[in-house]
């Protein structure tokens, strides 16, 4: 048998219990875990499974999700493994203590993002596969910079933190992160709603998330 | 158009899931079973897939 980590937390008594899981800790630390025969695989009902069961220890607990297939073989090994990173996941607790993340997907063919594209330069017809290559992701480059300026404009002094990946698959110019405190959650669901109108609803949100993408090293 | 997936308390797009659960939280490495590096792959792959079908959908 062996463990699959959901969660890190404080170590200190629980309002709630959740079914199913155990609390291992070390170092003034928790760590929610499963007894498991094997890892899960990744199939989007085992993906589904592990998000339900972190998001009902988000609303019970501050916590850091665990990357999902993390599984350790014993006790012994997730004790170790809170002893050796205690200061950085006490620190990230700190961090994401009374937030949750939301994310903001933006298309590549938005309203308002301009790619500085001269598709009528009688230059592009003469250029090779290496130049037009460089120029299309020079434009991609330019897209995800407009894209940036706009939600740090939208959000201004509204999120704790904010986590950005250019291009993370096609159709897509940027995906967003954000950490945004409780207080400030009503307000940044109005400011995306109104971008979202802006944009003739060429990005998507969604949240509240448990804070995957501050759990660890900060992203972008 | 996203395929969307119900979780605990809300419905989400699919590609959402597999960006969070694969390449965030917090990473163990040397004693993790499922390989991290395999990990990533997969959620590259899977990322890549979901959009392409998100595309499709979207065009009928």
């Amino acid at each position: 048998m062996s463990l699959l980590l959901y969660a890190v937390s404080r170590d200190r008594p629980m309002r709630d219990e959740v079914p199913g899981l155990s609390r291992i800790s070390a170092a003034g630390l928790t760590v929610y875990a499963e007894l498991v025969d094997t890892a899960p695989g990744i199939t989007l009902e085992e993906l589904l499974h592990y998000e339900r069961t972190v998001e009902r220890l988000m609303f019970v607990d501050t916590i850091l999700p665990m990357r999902f297939g993390s599984v350790l073989e014993s006790e012994q090994a997730v004790r170790d493994f809170l002893s050796e990173r205690d200061l950085e996941l006490s620190g990230a607790l700190a961090r994401v203590d009374g937030a949750a993340e939301y994310g903001v997907r933006i298309a590549a063919d938005v309203a308002g993002v301009d790619a500085g594209e001269d598709d009528a330069d009688p230059a592009m017809a003469e250029a090779g596969p290496g130049e037009l290559y460089m120029r299309a992701r020079l434009a991609q480059h330019h897209r995800s910079q407009e894209a940036r300026r706009l939600l740090d404009s939208a959000l201004d002094g509204l999120v704790r933190a904010h986590s950005y990946r250019d291009m993370p698959e096609p159709g897509t110019t940027l995906s967003a992160s954000f950490l945004v405190g409780h207080e400030s959650e009503p307000e940044f669901r109005k400011r995306i709603t109104e971008l979202w109108e802006r944009t003739g609803g060429r990005l998507s949100w969604s949240g509240p998330w448990p804070a995957y993408s501050f759990a660890g090293g900060m992203r972008g | 158009m996203t395929t969307a997936v119900a979780t605990q308390s809300r419905e989400v797009a699919v590609i959402d899931l597999l960006d969070r659960l694969l390449q965030g939280g917090v990473a163990i490495q040397g004693q993790i079973t499922l390989c991290a590096a395999d990990v990533e792959l997969v959620a590259l792959d899977l990322r890549v897939l979901v959009a392409a079908v998100d595309k499709i959908a979207g065009r009928t």
